[in-house]
């Protein structure tokens, strides 16, 4: 078992990317 | 130290001093910024101003892509590509994606394996190449990133120097849009031929990334 702590951080990890592009492109798009 | 901290120590290490260099270029590309407005006459920005712009937003995202891009490769070319020698290789006679009985997989699971490896299909099909699909959806998402941020700080830049503006479809053929892609990729390429080709004659004592010490620089597919 890889612990809940290890899920927590993989599934984070997952969120912060897809926010972190999300967020790019939504700036990008604002400022054109 | 806590069980959870020691499980998770690489991950949390790199997590940290990744938002510490984060938060380093936020701090230091701010006062470049602001150097070039004052140098062009223009008005100096705050560092919520900064973080929320596209050229910050630009140079977070194209190095992503390129990180993405380096590990997507480096997943998939290792699996038909090998070298003698390297930590970076599986064993020479295992080119290719290897029997359902070598990826315990179907049938030849075992009872701990993971759900998706079990059921068999297109499932486990797709569970077979997860990692090389969410590394390639964050490369070609950072790249598009990296597009639409780079547009938008290319045309802020040509406005600035009262120059017209360009599509984002003619940004995809311009110099700086290819300039910034390139100098990324070559870094990241000449960093993994190191560690393939380094990994052979070279040794960390204790590192998983290394051969043991003692290990003849010709044996390949096994770690430390």
């Amino acid at each position: 078992m890889e612990g809940i702590t290890t899920r927590a951080l993989y599934v984070g990890l997952l969120t912060f990317l897809v926010a972190g592009l999300t967020y790019f492109i939504v700036l990008g798009l604002a400022h054109r | 130290m806590s069980r959870r901290l020691r499980d998770n120590g690489l991950s949390l290490f790199f997590g940290t001093i990744f938002l510490l260099a984060l938060i380093g270029q936020a701090i230091s590309g701010l006062a470049d910024y602001n150097n070039q407005q004052l140098a062009t006459g223009g008005d100096s920005v705050s560092i919520w101003q900064y973080v929320t712009s596209s050229s910050f937003a630009v140079d977070v995202a194209e190095n992503w892509q390129s990180e993405y891009l380096q590990f997507l490769l480096i997943i998939l070319t290792t699996v038909w590509l090998v070298q003698r020698g390297s930590t970076e290789s599986k064993e020479l006679d295992k080119a290719g994606p290897e029997s359902a009985e070598d990826q315990k997989i179907g049938s030849h699971a075992q009872d701990d394996s993971p759900r998706l490896a079990r059921v068999g299909g297109w499932r486990t099909g797709l569970f077979s190449t997860s990692l090389a699909l969410v590394m390639g959806l964050f490369f070609l998402g950072s790249w598009l990133a990296q597009s639409v941020a780079g547009h938008a700080a290319y045309n802020a830049e040509q406005l600035s120097q009262f120059q017209d503006p360009i599509s984002w479809a003619g940004y995809l053929g311009a110099a700086d849009f290819w300039n910034r892609t390139f100098q990324n990729w070559q870094s990241e390429f000449l960093a993994v031929c190191s560690t393939v080709l380094f990994s052979i004659y070279l040794r960390q004592r204790g590192s998983p990334e290394s051969k043991p010490v003692g290990s003849p620089h010709a044996t390949t597919g096994a770690e430390g």
